[in-house]
């Protein structure tokens, strides 16, 4: 059983321009990005490489602040971190000194929090990702798959409403980049939080969300916004299915013309 | 009975190269002539080694001396470098405003200031004490600036969006990702210390294995000169084995890649 608030955060991106200053002169990473994400949908950002997706999710988690405009939660611009967004990014992270169980409740110590009262929590997390044989163990006895599955155990252990993925599963290979589909979809529909999915992978953005957003090349602008129609639960069937191939082919017409 | 001769096996394998060493000294020794008044054999050395730790025990006070001085200084030293080294690391003011400071000290041989220390501290365990503590600084100041410094920067990027605040990074983050590079630093550091207190040893002349050293070689009795050096080889060697084994102890997860 994993306990989980009610999430009513939106989260809204309004007129956010980033600029990078760097020995040319300044870098326009994202110009004029709108984008809202409805409480407890996923929503996967798909761009081509250099396209700011990565300064997005350094908005988004509190580590960069917009040149102009602003990030809004329930309508109130954010400034710096908050508690109630977890982010997951494209390597594991974890501390390579802490078991896997450590490493799961290191949001909480860090900020002071008592941990008695989540352990509850963390150990449903575990089982949530499948790993409770492995809780005690340190991150190098982990396959690349399951540090993943910690860190976004990690990321959901203060039950945020907003979580944020950089290209999670872009370091794992492609048999197991498809389990940790399956299994974020499952981890999503019981936890519920808003999801902000950074990837490249068009497959993955289709499988997982409800809308996928086409972005363009440098300055990073929405191209294109995709309401995904398929049913869930969706698994192995889903990927086989002729809309799930309509779909991806229609967004790599768009992507290709990004 | 595997297991045993596993550790034999072992053990032979450690010793072999301190046997050869001690072959190659005896070989030149009697190849060459040499009087015992230049250099003893190494069975006058070892004579002399279990008359002054065994028979009549007179080492004992000169190699306790050492260690104590050594010891305390390394310990002072090594503390005092692990905090400065900290702190300059995590902040970029005060590396803007000591780290030069640093270099500049270091770069005046320890060694050098030696007589200064002595009309400063007086001649007792503490000027021994805090020349072997200036020396072995500087080793593990850098040791521990690099290793704090070398933080991953997706774990800052982490801690930066859980909030945690300056001294909990450090603390969680920061300090045990440097600890190999500590003790890599300590591991030079152990080093430089029985220098620095030989060194004195020699200047003060009231004790430890540096005097010792110094008066016997002094008296042309080399063999004690030659038993004290080996007291000292064997301390330097046990320092470093045991911060070798702790390294491999407390940095588990780096497995055996930074082993050597």
């Amino acid at each position: 059983m994993l306990p989980s608030g009610k999430k009513v955060t939106e989260l809204a991106l309004k007129d956010v321009s980033v600029a990078y200053k760097s020995r040319r002169g300044s870098v326009l990473a994202l110009e004029q990005f709108n984008l809202r994400v409805q409480p407890s949908s996923f929503v996967s950002v798909l761009g081509p490489s250099g396209c700011g997706k990565s300064t997005l999710v350094k908005l988004v988690s509190g580590l960069l602040r917009p040149t102009t405009g602003t990030i809004e939660f329930d309508g109130v611009p954010a400034s710096g971190a908050r508690d109630d967004v977890g982010v997951a990014f494209q390597q594991a992270a974890l501390l390579p000194w802490k078991t896997a169980m450590e490493n799961v409740l290191l949001p909480l110590r860090l900020t002071g929090q008592p941990v008695g009262p989540a352990m509850a929590r963390a150990e449903a997390l575990f089982d949530l990702i499948g790993l409770s044989a492995f809780r005690d163990r340190y991150p190098f006895e982990l396959s690349g798959g399951m540090q993943q599955r910690v860190a976004v155990a990690r990321s959901l252990i203060r039950d945020p409403s907003i979580l944020v993925m950089d290209e999670p599963f872009a370091a794992l290979d492609a048999m197991t980049r498809e389990n940790m589909m399956v299994e974020l979809q499952r981890i999503w529909q019981e936890t519920r939080p808003s999801v902000l999915f950074i990837t490249h992978s068009i497959q993955e953005a289709v499988f997982l969300s409800d809308r996928v957003v086409v972005m363009s090349g440098r300055p990073g602008r929405i191209i294109e916004d995709v309401a995904i129609d398929l049913p869930r639960p969706r698994d192995a069937h889903t990927l086989g299915s002729a809309r799930f191939a309509e779909l991806t082919a229609q967004l790599r017409d768009m992507f290709q013309a990004a | 009975m595997g297991g045993l001769s596993l550790v034999a096996g072992t053990a032979l394998r450690r010793l072999l190269p301190f046997a050869l060493l001690v072959a190659l000294w005896w070989l030149l020794v009697w190849a060459l002539g040499v009087p015992e008044r230049l250099m003893p054999s190494p069975p006058e050395v070892a004579q002399r080694l279990y008359l002054g730790l065994v028979a009549d025990g007179d080492m004992w006070t000169h190699v306790g001396a050492t260690l104590r001085a050594t010891l305390l200084g390394f310990a002072i030293g090594s503390l005092l470098a692990v905090a400065v080294g900290s702190l300059l690391a995590m902040s970029r003011t005060l590396e803007l405003l000591c780290y030069p400071a640093v270099v500049l000290i270091q770069s005046v041989p320890k060694v050098a200031i030696a007589p200064l220390v002595l009309l400063w501290m007086g001649f007792e365990l503490r000027s021994t004490a805090t020349l072997v503590a200036l020396i072995c600084f500087f080793p593990v100041f850098v040791g521990t600036f690099v290793g704090v410094r070398a933080a991953p920067p997706v774990l800052l990027d982490l801690f930066r969006t859980l909030n945690a605040g300056r001294l909990r990074t450090f603390l969680h983050c920061n300090l045990p990702n440097a600890a190999g590079s500590i003790l890599a630093g300590l591991q030079v550091g152990w080093g430089f210390a029985l220098v620095g207190c030989v060194v004195m040893e020699f200047i003060t002349g009231t004790g430890g294995t540096g005097f010792l050293i110094d008066n016997s070689a002094n008296a042309l009795d080399t063999r004690t000169a030659v038993a004290a050096m080996v007291l000292l080889g064997v301390l330097g060697y046990l320092g470093g084995s045991l911060l070798h084994l702790a390294r491999r102890r407390l940095i588990f997860w780096e497995g055996d890649r930074h082993d050597g």
